[in-house]
């Protein structure tokens, strides 16, 4: 190639100059591009822009609390976070490490060996579910506790492990496992009430999803908010239920005992106030955690205080007596021959002990329980009227309480009732009660006269505070005359402190009870033979009572009486509530009042004291010789449950003083 | 030698303005551009900020350096060496680097990564300016098929494949492109410069039609809508972060492309980033900060009198300015993407270094001017070999300060 022209710096720098104007041509190029994407397409391109990060997200309301009357939590629920993997995404990205720094690994077996004791799951089996890489989707575990979401969340985060994602998931918690439960219910993973209050109150208290317009990044994270942390709605609405968690524990604990004690198959036992219908407590054996409902047998789900129906034997006999007296039939005082037999039509009824007490009132007949006396007042009424009381009295039909599942039971059908019927019928049998229908009707006769209809939900509330559902005392009918029902009160309270019902005493305290005892009826028609059904009706003060309750034990093994199994237990609880909730006895008689304790304030320096230690269990101290009340007060600082026998003073204890418990432990306390 | 350049003193003054005016936005862009991938990824938005000022220090102080402390020639002297260091760096590289994103161009040493391929451009610049400047003042033309004139064009091929194979297509191309905008201005024939094109164009048709992938690529690139979720992704993303910004741009940090919607958002795609902040105003005001830092580079060009000097300056104002234009004109889609960084505004610490660095060697191509200028004024014999047919004169200097 021969050199035409000699190429020297000059030339050079015009060079330059020359490819300088090409490079301008560029930049002419760039400023026209520029100018056509952002001002000519510049609104489109902008609303793309918008469109590309606008999106919804969901914002969670937890499921309304339930609440016992006093503001007690005793379900809530809160969100928490449900882990998800979509194994299709847990290579590593090398895009977190800084260059030179990711770590050669199988992030699937990190993640495995890393997420199992957290998550308290088995490494293998994660691993395993890690490598199904068809699947882009799979729940690694649901409603985390918050600590170990925050765990996974901090460990996820240290590891650069990928893959993992969160959803939340409303998660309920019974805050006091197995109170109520019964009562309360339980909810499904969907958020559905399936038992008991969850479900009969699911539309007003289910949690909602609302939508709410919002921005995301490209990875589908809010902008402006991590991802990680979620977004809370408004809340729902509260149920307040009527029940004393209080009563409802001592309820739970005392029936607990009762179980061991009697080894019944099943158990039910309701406080009410009889003034107002409210439910105060409500237990029922056997009984479950709603928070591991899937744990639990299915028979544990009925609440036997509503959804069974018995016998109830001789706790009816107030209602016919009611019926006899409103009829003028018979009085207080009413002389009546027992024979300890009566024959009504070839049915022979008998006496307990099939002896007869000879001359004796109807005061007697409900003192003593005493068969051939009711079943000839029932003669007297005939089926008609006593089936017109029974219905008066609630039987043969539910409530109307707002607890669900409510049995409404069986009565005659009064045109097919032969007179055996008719006796039978006098002393609680051939007829079926649901425990609620029974106590109900008990109340009626201890406020008064007057039927009310139950009520276990006091109020529903809304976030803001509007009472959405309020209980209230709501009466059904006047059954009897106030004359009536105190006449039975008093007739009533003869049974336990002088009759059958003994064992419900509670020194100082004035109690109206009636036991029962009935056998069982058979499936499949007809009396199961040696199954028995214990159970003691009964309210306290018994001229003007706070408190009615029953407690219905089905087939309890050994002593099967009313008397022996039902009305001891019966008077357990109500020695517990009655010093809870500071009743007066009505005489004090023997008994250190509330002001003596009061007026010796050195006293209590003296007292000896509960031994509460660093681990939170706590040192039992001598009982010996405190009242009731002071041996509670201890009990309560040490947060132990007090099973008090008799009353007095204390002269017995298990466990012996020294031993250390932790809570919720049971201290027996024998009184004299 | 020290006339005024536009506002400043002289032109040195004004590299310097626009440099550290560029770093700063630099600085301020990366750090809009990354706070979220880099609060996702190290915990702390800060985290390519702080990186970026650490870069950058380390850079300025290596410029102060190479600019003051150091003849350029000895950069010179070492053009040929330089070619056989990079050779077994970028060889270890292939070998021994760390890959990222499927591709390995990094080298970790003691902790710290480094991409050779950045200072590779550099290097053949230094390499082009040596041999092709002493061709040029012993008054020879360069030619690529001639041998051993075209040493320096085969070096730079050599250096470019093994860049090419890391894979980094974006590097290796401006290498060789340096290398041949060198070998244009040192006075390649036209008609090879001709040819070259043709062959260019011969080569892009042959690859075409032999993987006819690379057809698709070329449809992707002349309408990314066509696969807006495939490989058309990153254009689209540009463009819509570009575009979404309009006349005034939706001011600093308000920008939605950074929430991982735009891929390299910090580094290769800074610019979509800027203009969506910035408007069209920001991005012509960034443009032209390019053009006067390209004007001023080229005056110090203009009035070297050392023809390696000269190609050196000029080589420096291809990389910095030439690669920061063919940036923007990938990000707005006039060029396919390919990657190549935007000279002070994408993140990258081995570029941000070797960017400075070539700065830093206009400016001892400037001081060092002004050095001999005021040797000949003191009538001082100058130690610097100059052309033998000393055709043409000195440019005289006029209101030397000193």
């Amino acid at each position: 190639m021969s050199i035409k022209e000699k190429f020297d710096l000059k030339k050079s720098k015009k060079r330059t100059g020359a490819v300088g104007v090409l490079i301008l041509a560029f930049v002419v190029g760039v400023v026209l591009r520029l100018f056509w994407l952002q001002i000519v397409k510049g609104q489109e391109l902008a609303r793309d822009a918008k469109e590309q990060i606008a999106g919804e997200n969901t914002e969670l309301s937890p499921r309304g609390s339930i609440l016992d009357r006093n503001g007690e939590d005793l379900a809530v629920s809160i969100i928490s976070k449900s882990l998800y993997v979509n194994p299709q995404a847990m290579d590593d990205d090398p895009d977190r490490w800084e260059r030179g720094k990711q770590p050669q690994r199988n992030p699937r077996r990190v993640a495995a060996n890393l997420l199992a004791p957290i998550l308290g799951l088995n490494a293998e089996d994660l691993f395993q579910e890690f490598n199904y890489k068809d699947r882009c989707f799979i729940w690694v575990k649901r409603t985390l506790d918050p600590k170990v979401s925050a765990e996974v969340i901090k460990v996820l985060k240290e590891n650069k492990l990928s893959g993992f994602h969160f959803q939340d998931e409303s998660k309920r918690y019974y805050t006091k496992n197995d109170l109520a439960a019964q009562v309360l219910g339980f909810v499904g993973t969907d958020d559905k009430g399936l038992e008991g209050i969850e479900a009969s109150l699911d539309k007003l208290i289910k949690g909602k999803e609302t939508k709410q317009g919002n921005f995301f990044d490209a990875r589908g994270n809010l902008i402006g908010e991590s991802g990680m942390n979620s977004v809370q709605g408004p809340k729902m609405n509260s149920v307040y239920l009527t029940l004393d968690s209080n009563m409802q524990f001592i309820l739970e604990k005392s029936l607990d005992e009762a179980m061991a004690k009697t080894h019944s198959a099943s158990a039910a036992a309701i406080i009410m106030n009889p003034h107002t219908g409210e439910i105060l407590g409500m237990a029922s054996r056997p009984t479950f955690d709603p928070n591991n409902f899937s744990q639990a047998a299915s028979n544990a789900f009925l609440n036997r205080g509503v959804a069974i129906i018995y016998e109830p034997g001789s706790v009816f006999k107030p209602i016919i007596g009611c019926a006899g007296l409103m009829e003028h039939l018979i009085t207080p005082t009413t002389h009546f021959h027992d024979e300890g037999t009566l024959d009504v039509g070839g049915r022979l009824i008998k006496n307990w002990d099939d002896k007869g007490l000879g001359d004796i009132t109807y005061t007697d007949v409900i003192k003593f329980s005493v068969n051939t006396g009711m079943a000839h007042l029932g003669l007297m009424l005939g089926g008609k009227k006593e089936t017109e009381y029974a219905e008066k009295f609630g039987f043969g039909s539910t409530t109307g309480s707002d607890v669900p599942g409510e049995e409404a039971g069986i009565l005659y059908n009064p045109e097919d009732m032969v007179p055996s019927d008719v006796a039978t019928m006098a002393i609680g049998q051939g007829i079926a009660v649901s425990p609620l229908q029974m106590l109900n009707a008990i109340c009626a006769i201890a406020n008064g006269g007057e039927l009310l209809k139950p009520f276990i939900v006091k109020k529903v509330v809304s976030p803001s505070g509007k009472l959405i559902i309020e209980g209230h005392k709501q009466v059904v009918r006047r059954v009897v005359t106030e004359e009536v029902a105190a006449q039975m009160r008093t007739m009533m309270e003869k049974e336990v402190s002088e009759g059958g019902g003994k064992t419900a005493q509670i020194k100082g305290y004035k109690i109206a009870g009636k036991t029962g005892t009935a056998e069982k009826l058979a499936v499949g028609g007809g009396y199961a033979a040696g199954v028995y059904i214990a159970s003691f009706v009964g309210f306290v003060p018994a001229d003007n009572p706070d408190y009615a309750m029953l407690v219905v034990l089905d087939s309890p093994q050994g002593a099967f009486y009313g008397s022996q199994v039902a009305a001891p237990i019966f008077r357990d609880i109500l020695q517990q509530i009655l010093v809870a909730e500071g009743i007066q006895p009505s005489d004090s008689s023997g008994l250190p009042s509330v002001e003596s304790i009061m007026v010796q304030p050195q006293g209590t320096n003296d007292l000896p004291q509960m031994t509460i230690l660093d681990s939170g269990r706590v040192k039992i101290p001598n009982f010996a010789g405190l009242n009731m009340r002071q041996v509670a007060e201890l009990i309560q600082q040490g947060r132990l449950a007090l099973i008090p026998h008799g009353g007095g003073e204390a002269f017995k204890q298990n466990p012996a003083p020294g031993t250390i418990l932790k809570n919720d432990d049971t201290v027996d306390v024998w009184f004299k | 030698m020290q006339k005024r350049f536009l506002i400043w003193e002289n032109p040195r003054d004004a590299v310097l303005t626009i440099v550290l005016c560029l770093m700063f936005i630099g600085c301020v862009n990366v750090f809009s551009a990354s706070f979220v991938s880099a609060k996702a990824m190290f915990g702390t938005g800060y985290h390519y900020l702080y990186r970026y000022v650490m870069f950058a220090a380390l850079g300025l102080a290596w410029l102060v350096v190479v600019g003051w402390k150091v003849n350029y020639h000895v950069w010179l002297k070492y053009g040929n060496k330089l070619f056989y260091l990079f050779l077994v760096i970028l060889l270890c590289v292939d070998l021994f680097g760390t890959t990222t994103k499927g591709a390995q161009r990094w080298l970790v040493i003691a902790g710290l990564s480094f991409q050779p391929s950045e200072f590779v451009k550099l290097a053949v610049i230094i390499m082009g300016s040596d041999s092709l400047g002493s061709l040029l003042r012993r008054g020879k033309t360069p030619d690529l098929l001639k041998f051993p004139v075209n040493a320096a064009f085969i070096q730079a091929g050599v250096l470019a494949g093994l860049v090419l194979i890391q894979p980094d297509m974006g590097t290796a191309a401006i290498i060789l492109a340096l290398m041949i905008l060198l070998y244009v201005v040192a006075g390649l024939s036209l008609r090879e410069v001709g040819a070259l094109g043709g062959v260019c164009a011969a080569a892009v048709v042959a690859m075409i039609a032999m993987a006819p992938y690379r057809l698709s690529r070329i449809l992707i690139w002349l309408d990314p809508w066509r696969d807006a979720q495939g490989s058309g992704y990153q254009s689209v993303q540009s463009f819509v972060s570009i575009g979404s910004g309009g006349w005034f741009g939706t001011h600093f940090g308000m920008g939605s492309g950074k929430f991982f919607f735009l891929p390299e958002a910090h580094t290769d795609f800074a610019f979509a980033i800027f203009c969506q902040e910035w408007g069209f105003f920001g991005a012509l005001g960034l443009l032209f900060l390019f053009l006067v830092l390209a004007k001023a580079i080229y005056t110090i060009g203009k009035n070297t009198t050392d023809e390696k000097g000269f190609l050196l300056v000029t080589g420096v104002n291809f990389l910095v300015v030439g690669q920061a234009i063919a940036n923007m004109a990938m990000v707005c889609g006039i060029l396919p993407v390919i990657g190549v960084p935007l000279s002070f505004i994408s993140y990258g610490g081995t570029s941000l270094i070797a960017t400075l660095g070539a700065v830093a060697l206009v400016i001892a191509v400037y001081n060092d001017e002004v050095k001999k200028s005021n040797l000949q004024n003191t009538q001082v014999k100058t130690f610097v070999p100059r052309s033998s047919s000393g055709k043409h004169s000195y440019v005289r200097p006029r209101g030397g300060k000193k």
